[in-house]
């Protein structure tokens, strides 16, 4: 089989790197192994919350280019500014013809999501079910935040995110609270509905007359000058539409808190651009995973010929060019052995750290970033990364296979994947060994 | 402010172990009045932490005939009276090539002097037996060595106690003994979660600290010599081996391979370390090497299979010199301090094992009951344990797709009937071992659960393939709605639980636990934003704020 572009992994920068190759008149596939990070995602954009030092980022945009001076090794800083945000307007602009519209601040500072464990997460554009509190907490305009209980289900505790909201400091004088809702339909199933997870529950919920019920109930409870914090419960291959009826329905004020997964609100991200992705022409290849590449001498340089997968076995698959977003150890883009990390496919050369005992922090959970999470494949400017030190001139490296930045911790792994994503593409076709 | 508990009982008993609560049954059985302190949750320390192997004697039959004797009489009674803490799984000891054939021999003839039946196999039967064992061994022999939970055995000792009046305070320290003269009287406490402090008075005091034990002999002016050995052990993904796998040759470092539920464990190193490290046992890069490398002789296929965690023990030996030199004792040590340092009042019992624990309850509550001037003989050998009660004759099944099945043998029919039946009740939270409403409230309500490290103690929540991934945060939330938490606490309780999980982890970061740390990482910092909840309400949650401006 033969492809212009074949892109390596299912997540957001694979589809941005696929989207993109298809609108510059590409024959392109995707190969993806299953669920992608977004199954266990905000569905959110993080830009950059933190930088690498810890500090705290509230204007993105403001201080970019001191952040490309200071740390050039990052992917924004590779990627520069313009490039940066025109990938996120690129992406409002294709979510937006989806159906789900991202919106964020005016003036570019990020905004705070609330989490299910009622702590705030900085992130920078949103659904838009998402009420943005400000970064500059001072200043909310929040009266009363009403968290409701779905009963029965186990995957959301609204005690958690009131008992937590209420110990920030800016919220001490506003009311949060608790209200249990029940869902009718979960009356008269087969199942046992306490252990029903989101997406049943989204099942459950697109049927119109449930969500009418439904509405009434979050009418008696909530008044549209509060914050209406519901799980994300709705979505489940129908993106908005059924929180959209909600919202007209009730006329309130809803924010969206993911739940344990799986995240509705990533999957609708990942479904709006596996849709796009397919009705534009692209070849998905789901469920299948690359097993190994041929290279060939290319002058000083390598070139990646075909590459083969577990299902396609001994037929190769060819391109002009590759993109590399596997990921990282989740997806299988990483695996670590006993004491070394390696790249499986193709084993480039990675930015890996030798002694395993090196490899993290004593305590899981704090403000320091794990080492292993900025574990990552080393490359040139243009993302190219290398074999044994040579460089593979048309396969490119995109999100969390790169080096050089921990997307949780700096809060920028969407916006990473994106503007790599993008990048990556351009480079591509800028390329001079880019054959048509 | 000021006020302080005072309680008055017979026996006050230091330690939750298996030793601790096994006195603590014997007594109430006996009538005699108690109450059981532990630092932290009953089984927590040694108990809690070794391969849970419900010994034949078979290890030991060779090198020392007595631990071997004192092993089967008590893996004969433990399997009356605890059958649903046990699994008869039987056990082999494997020849090898590199061992030396002619041991055998030895050892089926020192086995048969203690009374270890012993059944002699050829390599095709073993491996017909237990296919995933090594295929290049000699041969093996078949002993009646089985598995033993620790935490259900403790539990089950607690909740027999409690139905004759005992009572126990978890996380509760001693902090000095009452004297009066040259006499204990009592213990200053302190609860460890609540701050509050209190006052036992009690006729005897029974130091059941394990390793711990010195400590609480210095607060009474005594001088104990103990030698602190970690033991590191490894947990696998799932169970490679239905018996026991052995070596056949005197006892050394990673040779044995111990099925458990769902599990598989591999143990143990020994090394000797400092006092100074007990509470702060550390599995090193090198143990694991060797653990995976003798293991792996065992059961080949133990390289290939995922590790989920790691975690060390400390053995507590006992010096028996009385202060000449050195000699170290791994047998049982019952000290009456009484005749030992004329101070009346204390009794230690230290030394032994998991397997002996009954026995050495026994032991002690005789000295103990005769001092006062209770007669009373000893039940704790003929009476099942609740749990056992109804299952003596039947052995539970082993592994089964049914909650209540599954409950059952944790708890018994009869607490399984106690459960929460409605539809809430029998849902399931923990999907690896079954483990449901019902139960996690029963374990809250009834059996001292305070955390939900406590909780996986008492019903495995959390012990699987998925290593509670996804289950405990459904599982704190119910702290909130049976436990009187807040949803502050519970979130807390969460992030405890996963910090504890961590250590484990540490140690074998590579191949699929990497790969399970990144996923819990991402959901439960990457989502959750689970490091902040610590922040909350302190002063280091201003403190952090340095903002990053042009």
């Amino acid at each position: 089989m033969k492809f212009d572009s074949i892109i390596i992994g299912g997540g957001i920068a694979g589809y941005t790197a696929g989207l993109r190759c298809l609108e510059a008149g590409l024959k392109t596939a995707i190969i993806s192994n299953g669920q992608s990070a977004l199954h266990f995602s905000s569905g959110s954009i993080d830009l950059l919350s933190h930088t690498p030092t810890g500090k705290i980022i509230r204007n993105p945009e403001a201080v970019f280019e001191k952040f490309a001076r200071e740390f050039p090794e990052h992917p924004y800083s590779k990627v520069g500014k313009e490039i940066v945000f025109e990938s996120l307007d690129w992406y409002k602009k294709i979510l937006a013809s989806a159906g789900i519209p991202l919106t964020h601040q005016e003036n570019g500072d990020n905004h705070f999501r609330i989490t299910p464990l009622g702590t705030l997460k900085s992130t920078w554009m949103s659904q838009p079910y998402i009420y943005q509190l400000p970064v500059r907490l001072e200043e909310h305009q929040v009266q009363r935040i009403i968290v409701v209980q779905i009963d029965n289900f186990r995957d959301f505790n609204s005690k958690m995110v009131s008992d937590n909201l209420s110990q920030i400091p800016e919220f001490k004088d506003i009311k949060i609270k608790n209200v249990s809702v029940s869902i009718d339909g979960f009356s008269g199933l087969k199942r046992n509905p306490c252990e029903l997870r989101s997406i049943d529950i989204a099942r459950i919920l697109s049927d119109d007359h449930e969500i009418s019920l439904f509405a009434e109930k979050l009418k008696k409870i909530a008044s549209p000058d509060d914050i209406l914090i519901l799980p994300a419960i709705t979505g489940n291959g129908d993106g908005l539409a059924v929180l959209n009826k909600l919202h007209q329905l009730t006329g309130l004020t809803i924010h969206e808190v993911p739940t344990m997964p799986p995240s509705l609100l990533g999957i609708r991200l990942e479904e709006a651009m596996s849709r796009l992705f397919i009705n534009n022409g692209g070849a998905l290849l789901k469920g299948d995973q690359v097993t190994k590449g041929d290279m060939a001498e290319d002058g000083d340089t390598l070139r990646l010929k075909s590459i083969y997968t577990r299902n396609f076995k001994e037929m190769p698959l060819t391109a002009a060019n590759f993109i590399l977003a596997s990921g990282s150890f989740f997806s299988k883009g990483f695996k670590a052995h006993y004491n070394q990390i390696k790249e499986p496919v193709f084993d480039l050369d990675l930015n890996t750290i030798e002694e395993r005992k090196s490899w993290h922090q004593e305590q899981f959970f704090s403000q320091k970033s794990h080492p292993f999470l900025s574990i990552g494949i080393k490359t040139n400017t243009a993302f190219n990364p290398m074999h044994k030190g040579v460089v593979v001139n048309n396969l490119f490296c995109t999100g969390s296979s790169l080096a050089g930045y921990d997307p949780i911790a700096q809060g920028c792994g969407s916006g990473v994947a994106i503007s790599t994503g993008y990048y990556s593409v351009n480079q591509m076709l800028n390329n001079s060994g880019v054959n048509r | 402010m000021g006020h302080i508990s005072r309680y008055e009982t017979e026996v006050l008993i230091i330690g939750g172990g298996a030793t601790g609560t096994s006195i603590m049954r014997d007594c109430a059985l006996r009538g005699i009045k108690c109450m059981l302190l532990d630092k932290n949750d009953i089984a927590s320390g040694t108990t809690g932490r070794n391969h849970g192997l419900l010994h034949s004697g078979a290890r030991y039959a060779v090198t020392d005939s007595e631990s071997a004797h004192e092993c089967i009489q008590e893996n004969k009674i433990l399997k009356k009276i605890a059958s649903h803490c046990v699994d008869k799984t039987d056990g082999l000891f494997i020849t090898l090539p590199e061992d030396d054939l002619s041991f055998q021999s030895t050892f089926i003839h020192a086995c048969s002097s203690v009374g270890i039946d012993t059944q002699k196999l050829t390599p095709e039967e073993a491996l017909k037996l237990e296919p995933n064992v090594n295929p290049s061994l000699l041969g093996a022999v078949k002993v009646p060595d089985g598995t033993l939970d620790p935490f259900r055995l403790c539990a089950s000792n607690v909740l027999d106690a409690k139905k004759y009046g005992a009572q126990i305070f978890t996380y509760s320290v001693v902090q000095s003994f009452i004297r009066a003269g040259e006499r204990i009287i009592g213990a200053s406490c302190l609860n460890v979660r609540t701050n509050e402090k209190f006052e036992i008075f009690a006729h005897e005091v029974i130091n059941a600290a394990g390793i711990w034990g010195k400590n609480i002999c210095q607060y009474a002016d005594l001088d104990v010599q103990m030698f602190p050995a970690k033991g590191s052990l490894l947990v696998l993904e799932h169970r490679i081996n239905e018996l026991v796998i052995n070596r056949c040759r005197k006892p050394a470092d990673a040779d044995i391979l111990v099925p458990g539920d769902s599990i598989s464990l591999i143990g143990t190193t020994s090394e000797e370390i400092d006092y100074s490290e007990i509470d702060s046992l550390r599995v090193t890069d090198q143990e694991v090497n060797i653990l995976i490398a003798e293991g792996a002789k065992l059961a080949p296929i133990l390289e290939k299979t995922r590790i989920l965690r790691a975690y060390a023990g400390v053995r507590p030996l006992v010096d028996v010199s009385g202060g000449n030199g050195r000699n170290i004792s791994r047998g049982i040590v019952l000290l009456d301090h009484a005749q030992r340092d004329g101070l009346t009042g204390l009794t230690s019992i230290l030394g032994g094992k998991l397997m002996t624990c009954r026995l050495m309850a026994e032991m002690t509550t005789d000295v103990v009951a005769k001092k006062l001037g209770n007669n009373s003989p000893c039940t704790t050998h003929l009476q099942p344990l609740p749990g056992s009660v109804e299952t003596a004759d039947k052995q539970p099944q082993k592994k089964t797709a049914l909650t209540s099945k599954a409950a059952a043998y944790r708890h018994g029919e009869k607490a399984v009937q106690l459960f929460d039946q409605s539809a809430k009740g029998k849902s399931i939270v923990c999907e690896c071992e079954m483990v449901s409403v019902g139960e996690i409230e029963y374990a809250i309500k009834k059996l001292d659960v305070t955390n939900l490290v406590d909780l996986r103690r008492r019903t495995r929540l959390g012990m699987g393939s998925c290593q509670g991934e996804l289950c405990t945060y459904r599982a704190s939330g119910l702290f909130c709605e049976y436990g009187q938490c807040s949803g502050h606490d519970s979130s807390k309780l969460l992030i405890h639980f996963l910090e504890e999980r961590w250590k484990g982890i540490k140690p074998v970061l590579f191949d699929d636990a990497l790969r399970e740390a990144e996923f819990t990482y991402w959901i439960y910092e990457g989502l959750f934003g689970a490091a902040d909840v610590t922040l909350l309400g302190t002063a280091q949650n201003d403190e952090k704020k340095e903002y990053y401006e042009i």
